[in-house]
């Protein structure tokens, strides 16, 4: 157990943030989604979500990129596979130190 | 964690009903397929547009799904992402399968519906319940997958309803298969509206730029 709570002090601290991690939970259950369908989601501000999401870009976790759908200017997100890895590490470390099934 | 995920998966699949306009196109199709199963029965096979129309089954079938999804994919473009944003699902393969089964025995009772002319003895007319049952298990699928919408179940629990109801009237099978549709389509269309006139309300058109990037 001590090992296991040890390991707490390697959490990616990118991903462990509360905002960060709900953000990168909804963009591995989809292929991509708009800033407008993430800020519904997590219920963040939008300069609160910009600045989550430029940390997550910086990280390479994330990839945005400027579109259009019909008219409407897009900002569209999606995990990258080093964003994936990240969230599956982090799942694994953090159900570890924890106990898994709790 | 693995529950919060599977929670997080489930809000995000359900975000595609949430509008309703699933339920308004797809009612609108039954409507169509109600009509045109009426139309054949009608008509008769004998007759040259009864017989064409029978014939051409397969191209009504796939015209009127290629069409409703086209139909969706551009109300959807127009009136939910500028209010509630854009997402594209990942394709799910674990799922994929099962899905495949179901659309192509829903694709396969709808053919035999178009290409069966004669009538299974007995009180029921068991063609009408089967689709009834069919739809009814398609809806509860999709209320289970996506973990929210208790509406599924009640269209689920009226299709198989309606689907009994329209076998137990003994009318012919165009008749019988026009009544189920055409209700059905009444019932998504209806409560598709009231799910988008609560989406419309809840979701204002959002004015200006949607990032601060």
């Amino acid at each position: 157990m001590k090992n296991n709570l040890q390991g707490l002090v390697d959490l990616d601290r990118v991903i462990h943030e509360p905002a960060r991690l709900m953000l990168v939970m909804i963009l591995a259950t989809v292929e991509s989604a708009d800033f407008l369908f993430l800020q519904g989601e997590t219920g963040l501000t939008k300069g609160n979500l910009s600045a989550h999401l430029s940390k997550l870009e910086k990280a390479e976790y994330v990839r945005i990129e400027k579109t259009f759908k019909g008219k409407y200017p897009l900002t569209i997100c999606r995990l990258t596979p080093a964003g994936r890895r990240a969230l599956t590490n982090y799942r694994s470390s953090i159900g570890e130190a924890l106990g898994k099934g709790r | 964690m693995q529950a919060e995920v599977k929670q997080v998966e489930q809000r995000v699949k359900s975000h595609w009903f949430k509008d309703g306009l699933g339920e308004v196109v797809g009612g609108l199709m039954f409507i169509l397929l109600g009509v045109y199963f009426t139309l054949v029965e009608l008509l008769g096979e004998s007759s040259l547009v009864g017989g064409l129309l029978q014939a051409g089954f397969i191209v009504v079938f796939l015209g009127l799904f290629y069409l409703g999804r086209r139909l969706i994919l551009g109300l959807k473009t127009k009136y939910v992402v500028p209010r509630a944003g854009y997402v594209e699902y990942r394709v799910d393969r674990e799922h994929q399968m099962g899905k495949r089964i179901g659309a192509a025995l829903f694709a396969a009772v709808i053919a035999a519906e178009a290409v069966i002319s004669i009538r299974v003895p007995g009180i029921l007319n068991w063609l009408v319940v089967l689709t009834g049952l069919l739809v009814g298990l398609m809806l509860v699928f999709a209320q289970l997958r996506t973990g929210g919408i208790p509406r599924f179940f009640f269209l689920g629990a009226f299709s198989l309803l309606i689907g009994i109801a329209s076998g137990l009237t003994r009318l012919p099978d165009g008749y019988a298969l026009g009544f189920y549709y055409g209700s059905m389509g009444v019932i998504f269309s209806v409560t598709g509206l009231l799910v988008l006139q609560n989406f419309l309300k809840k979701y204002p058109l959002q004015m200006g730029p949607a990032d601060e990037e």
